[in-house]
C-alpha cells in the first residue's frame, strides 16, 4: 500500500487513525495497535514481503538484545558484525545480486528475488538500532513491538525517513497526541499530497514526453522536469510520512530543508534526504575517522561514503558515477572552490548549485553513462539537433505554469508565503483555509481517480 | 504561574478531513456497486476475490484497490474535474488525445511497418485469387486531415510515410486514397469532436470516393442527413473526461434506398441497418450496424446485379448506409470478431466486388485482417 492508494486514503487511514484517536491513544496498547496496523499496511502488498520484514525485524531485535546483554567487548563486536553482515547480505541478495550476476539469472529466478518495498529504508533503521545499542548497551529496545514500531511504522516503512534509533527511541515510549500535533500532521499530509500528486506526477508526464528529445530546449526541460520531480516526489512523501507520524503523536524530523536554495553541493546535502546523509555520517564517515585523519585518508573517506551513497540508490554504473560525482564536487569545494564561490554574488552561487545538481540528476536518471553524457552535452548545445522542435515547444507551453509553481515552492519564497498564511487567524481565516485544503484534496483525488498518478520514485530505492 | 499559550492551529481542518475521509469510506460501502461507467465507456471492477494465494502475492489487495478506485463515490465528478483542472493549467494533451480547437483529436497510433507490409501482401494474394474487383480504402485520422484543429505545436505522430505505404497501388487492388477528398472538406464537420470516427458527412465523402472507384455514379446530395442524437460523447470524451463538448449523429437516407433486410451475426433479421436502442446508451455510434458484429449480411431489392463483400472495422459502419442503393447484397465481415473459415462467406454468394474499408489506426496496428486472409490464402495454395 502507498499513501496515494485510494484504499489507503479512504479506508486504511480513517479507520486506523480514528480508532487510535478515540479508543487507543491513551491506553498501554497504543504501540501494539500501531505495530499491527503497520503490519497490515505492509502485508497489503503481499504476505511474502511481510514475512521478510518480520524476519529482518526479529533478527535485528534479537541481535540488539544480545549485544545489550553481552558484557565482553570482543563478543559484543562480533555479534554486531554478524548482525550487520546478515543485514547487508539480505540487501545484497535483493538489491544487487540480480543486477551484478545476471548470468546466474536462471538459478536466481527460482528464488523469491523481488525486492520487498522499502527494504533499504527499514534495513538501515534496523542497523541504526543495532549500532547504537552496541555503542550504549543501556538503550536497547524494551520490546519487539516497540522495536517494530520504530523500524516499521507504516508512516515511514516504505520510503523513510530512515530512523536514527538513539534520537528517536524516547518517542517510542511516549508519543502523546495533542491537537497541535494532529492539526500539524494533517496539514503536512495534505502538503505532501499536493507535492506528490499535483506537482511530481505531472512533472513525470513532462519527463516521459521529452525522453529521447534531442533539442536544446527539449533536453533542458527534460532535465529540469526530473530535477523538480524527484524533489517534489520524495519531499512530498516525506511530508506525508511526517504528517502521519504526527497524527499518531510522533515528531519525525524534517527530511528536506529547501535543498535547492543551497549555495554549494556540501550545503545541498545538509538539506536533501537528511536522514540518509546523517546515517552515512554517523555510521560510516565518523567511524572511518571523519576529517580527523590525514588529508589523503580524509579524501578517501569522503569518496568511500559517496560511493556507498550511490550504491544505496542503485546497483548500476550511473548510480556509482553519480555518487562519486557528488563526492568529487564536495572535495573540490572543500579544497578550493568554496574560496572562489564565497566571493561571488548569491545568485551566481545558486546557479552553480542548480547546474551541479542538474548534471548530477542526469546521471541519476539515465540508463547508461553514454546517454547521460549526451544529455548533459545537449544542455550546453553540444550535439543538440536544434534549439527546439514542436514537441519541446508544445510541452513548454503546457508546463510553464507547473514549472513556475515548482520554482516558487522550492525557493525561500514558499517559506515567506507560509509565514504570511500562518499569521492569519480567526474563525473566517480558519474556515477559508479548511475549504482551501479540502478543495486541494479533491483535486488530488480527481487526479488519482483519472489514473494519472505515478508510483513514488523513491520506492524503487 | 501563567501558562504559556501554544498555538493550536486551525481547529476545523482535522474534523473536516476526518469527516470527508470516513464519509467517503462509508458511502463506498453503502452504495451499490456499478457494473458499467457510461462516462468512461468501460466495465467497472467488481469486489475482489480474496484467496490465500492472492494475499501472498498481493493480488487480492491489488484487486481491492482497483475495485475501490472504480467504485469510489463521485467517480464521474472527479473524472471531469481532472479534465477541467488540466485544461485550466494549460495542458493540451491527455492520454495521447490532443485537446484541440473545439475538438478532441487522438494522436495516430505508431505504425507497425512489418504488419502493414504483411497485410498488404495478404490483401494482394487474396485479391489475385478471389475473382472479384478489389478496393482498399484506409481512412486517415482526424489529426492528419484537420491539422487546423490541433493545439499549436502539437507533436502529432508523423504517419505520412506509413499512410503513403498503405496508399501505394497494388497490382490486383484499386486503392482509394480518401485523404485528399477529406482534405478538400477539412473545415466541414467530417470528424466527431468527441470521438475518433468520422461523421456521417465524412463517411459520405468516403463512400463517394469508393463508389467512384467502382464506376458507380453517386450524388451525395441525394442523401438527406437526419439528426438522431445531439448528445453523443464518444471514445475521446470517455478517455479524457471532457465536459461541454457534444456531437450530433446523423443518419443518411436516400429516396433511392431500396427495401432491404439485415441478417445479423446471431442469425436474427431486421429491416434496418440502424440500431435505435444504441441511442439510449453511451456509445451512440453503435446506431450504425450495432456493436461488434462478426458478420452481417444485407439483402436489398436493388437491381444493380452487383454484390459486395466488405472487410471492415467500425469506420465502415457509417459508410454502409450510402452503399445500399448500389448493391443487391452486401456481406460485411469484421475480422476482429470473425473466427470461422472465410470460405463459408465466400461460398455463400457470387460477389462481384470486394472492399477493405479500415481506419489507419486499425490497419496499421491490428493483425486480424491479415490473419483471416492468410488462413484462406494458405488453404487455396494447398
Amino acid at each position: 500500500m502507498v499513501f496515494t492508494d485510494l484504499t489507503f486514503l479512504f479506508a486504511f487511514l480513517p479507520i486506523v487513525w480514528l480508532v487510535y484517536r478515540f479508543f487507543i491513544a491513551r491506553t498501554p496498547l497504543a504501540n501494539l495497535y500501531i505495530f499491527i496496523a503497520s503490519m497490515i499496511f505492509y502485508g497489503w502488498g503481499g504476505l511474502r514481503s511481510l514475512a521478510i520484514l518480520l524476519l529482518v525485524l526479529l533478527w535485528n531485535y534479537l541481535s540488539a538484545k544480545r549485544i545489550a546483554m553481552e558484557e565482553d567487548r570482543p563478543r559484543r563486536r562480533m555479534i554486531l558484525w554478524i548482525a550487520l553482515a546478515v543485514d547487508l547480505l539480505v540487501l545484497f541478495f535483493y538489491r544487487y545480486l540480480g543486477v551484478w550476476f545476471g548470468f546466474a539469472s536462471n538459478a536466481l529466478s527460482r528464488l523469491p528475488s523481488l525486492m520487498p518495498l522499502g527494504l533499504s529504508f527499514y534495513l538501515f533503521s534496523c542497523m541504526s538500532c543495532v549500532i547504537d545499542v552496541y555503542r550504549d548497551g543501556d538503550i536497547a529496545p524494551h520490546s519487539f513491538v516497540d522495536f517494530g514500531v520504530l523500524a516499521a511504522f507504516f508512516g515511514h516503512v516504505n520510503m523513510g525517513p530512515i530512523v536514527h534509533y538513539a534520537k528517536f527511541r524516547n518517542q517510542i515510549r511516549r508519543h502523546p497526541l495533542t491537537r497541535r500535533k494532529t492539526t500539524q500532521g494533517m496539514t503536512l499530509f495534505l502538503q505532501g499530497m499536493f507535492r506528490k500528486v499535483i506537482l511530481a506526477d505531472n512533472l513525470a508526464l513532462v519527463f516521459a514526453a521529452l525522453a529521447g528529445n534531442t533539442t536544446w530546449l527539449g533536453n533542458l526541460l527534460y532535465g529540469f522536469a526530473y530535477f523538480f520531480m524527484l524533489y517534489f516526489d520524495f519531499s512530498g512523501y516525506s511530508r506525508m510520512a511526517r504528517g502521519i507520524g504526527a497524527l499518531f503523536g510522533f515528531e519525525i524530523p524534517k527530511n528536506f530543508d529547501l535543498p535547492y536554495t543551497a549555495l554549494s553541493v556540501q550545503d545541498f546535502w545538509r538539506r536533501w534526504h537528511i536522514s540518509l546523509t546523517d546515517w552515512f555520517r554517523d555510521y560510516v564517515y565518523i567511524p572511518l575517522g571523519g576529517n580527523r585523519v590525514s588529508h589523503t585518508r580524509w579524501m578517501l573517506n569522503v569518496l568511500c561514503v559517496w560511493l556507498l551513497t550511490g550504491l544505496w540508490h542503485g546497483a548500476t554504473l550511473p548510480f556509482l558515477v553519480w555518487g562519486l560525482y557528488q563526492g568529487a564536487m564536495i572535495l573540490l569545494e572543500r579544497s578550493f572552490l568554496n574560496k572562489i564561490l564565497e566571493k561571488l554574488p548569491r545568485f551566481v552561487r545558486h546557479i552553480y548549485l542548480v547546474l551541479a545538481q542538474l548534471i548530477g540528476w542526469t546521471f541519476f536518471c539515465s540508463g547508461d553513462i553514454a546517454s547521460a553524457f549526451a544529455v548533459v552535452g545537449r544542455y550546453f548545445g553540444i550535439g543538440a539537433t536544434g534549439a527546439a522542435d514542436s514537441m519541446a515547444l508544445f510541452v513548454f507551453s503546457a508546463s510553464i505554469m507547473l514549472l513556475i509553481v515548482c520554482i516558487v515552492l522550492s525557493s525561500g519564497l514558499s517559506v515567506l508565503l507560509g509565514r504570511m498564511v500562518c499569521r492569519l487567524s480567526g474563525k473566517a481565516a480558519n474556515a477559508i483555509s479548511t475549504i482551501g485544503w479540502v478543495c486541494m484534496f479533491a483535486v488530488c483525488v480527481a487526479m488519482l481517480v483519472s489514473a494519472s498518478a505515478q508510483t513514488f520514485l523513491y520506492a524503487a530505492f | 504561574m501563567k501558562k504559556k499559550k501554544t498555538k493550536q492551529g486551525n481547529p476545523y481542518l482535522v474534523p473536516a478531513m476526518s469527516l470527508l475521509l470516513a464519509g467517503m469510506m462509508v458511502l463506498a460501502l453503502v452504495l451499490p456497486d456499478k457494473a458499467f461507467s457510461y462516462t468512461e465507456n468501460r466495465p467497472l471492477a467488481k469486489s475482489a476475490n480474496v484467496s490465500w494465494q492472492g494475499m501472498v502475492a498481493g493480488k487480492s489487495a491489488e484487486e481491492m484497490d482497483t475495485w475501490f478506485s472504480d467504485q469510489i463515490p463521485g467517480r464521474n465528478m472527479f473524472f471531469h474535474m481532472d479534465y477541467l483542472i488540466r485544461r485550466a493549467c494549460g495542458q493540451e494533451e491527455i492520454k495521447d488525445v490532443f485537446l484541440g480547437n473545439n475538438a478532441l483529436l487522438s494522436n495516430p497510433e505508431k505504425e507497425n511497418e512489418e504488419l502493414i507490409r504483411d497485410t498488404l501482401q495478404a490483401i494482394e494474394t487474396f485479391s489475385e485469387q478471389n475473382g472479384m474487383n478489389n478496393y482498399l480504402l484506409v481512412a486517415p485520422p482526424a489529426a492528419m486531415v484537420q491539422p487546423q484543429k490541433l493545439p499549436e505545436n502539437a507533436p502529432v505522430r508523423q504517419i505520412s510515410s506509413a499512410y503513403d505505404a498503405i496508399a501505394k497501388e497494388l497490382p490486383s487492388v484499386h486503392n482509394v486514397v480518401v485523404r485528399d477528398v477529406l482534405g478538400e472538406h477539412k473545415d466541414e464537420y467530417i470528424f466527431y469532436k468527441t470521438d475518433h470516427h468520422w461523421t456521417t458527412l465524412g463517411a459520405g465523402y468516403a463512400a463517394w470516393s469508393l463508389l467512384e472507384a467502382m464506376d458507380i455514379d453517386m450524388n451525395l446530395d441525394d442523401f438527406k442527413r437526419m439528426p438522431v442524437s445531439h448528445s453523443f460523447e464518444g471514445t475521446l470524451a470517455a478517455k479524457t473526461g471532457s465536459v461541454f463538448l457534444k456531437d450530433q449523429i446523423d443518419i443518411a437516407v436516400s429516396k433511392d434506398t431500396p427495401e432491404y433486410f439485415v441478417t445479423w451475426a446471431d442469425g436474427s433479421k431486421t429491416a434496418s441497418i440502424y440500431d435505435r436502442s444504441a441511442l439510449d446508451t453511451r456509445d451512440k455510434y453503435q446506431v450504425f450496424l450495432s456493436s461488434n458484429q462478426s458478420k452481417v449480411r444485407i439483402d436489398t431489392l436493388s437491381d444493380s446485379g452487383r454484390s459486395l463483400l466488405l472487410f471492415k472495422d467500425s469506420y465502415a459502419n457509417s459508410v454502409v448506409q450510402y452503399l445500399l442503393p448500389y448493391f443487391s447484397s452486401i456481406t460485411i465481415v469484421d475480422p476482429r470478431y470473425y473466427y470461422d473459415d472465410l470460405e463459408l462467406v465466400l461460398g455463400s454468394d457470387l460477389y462481384t466486388d470486394c472492399a477493405f474499408l479500415y481506419s489507419y489506426d486499425t490497419f496499421a496496428t491490428i493483425s486480424s485482417l491479415k490473419d483471416v486472409l492468410n488462413a484462406w490464402n494458405e488453404e487455396q495454395i494447398q
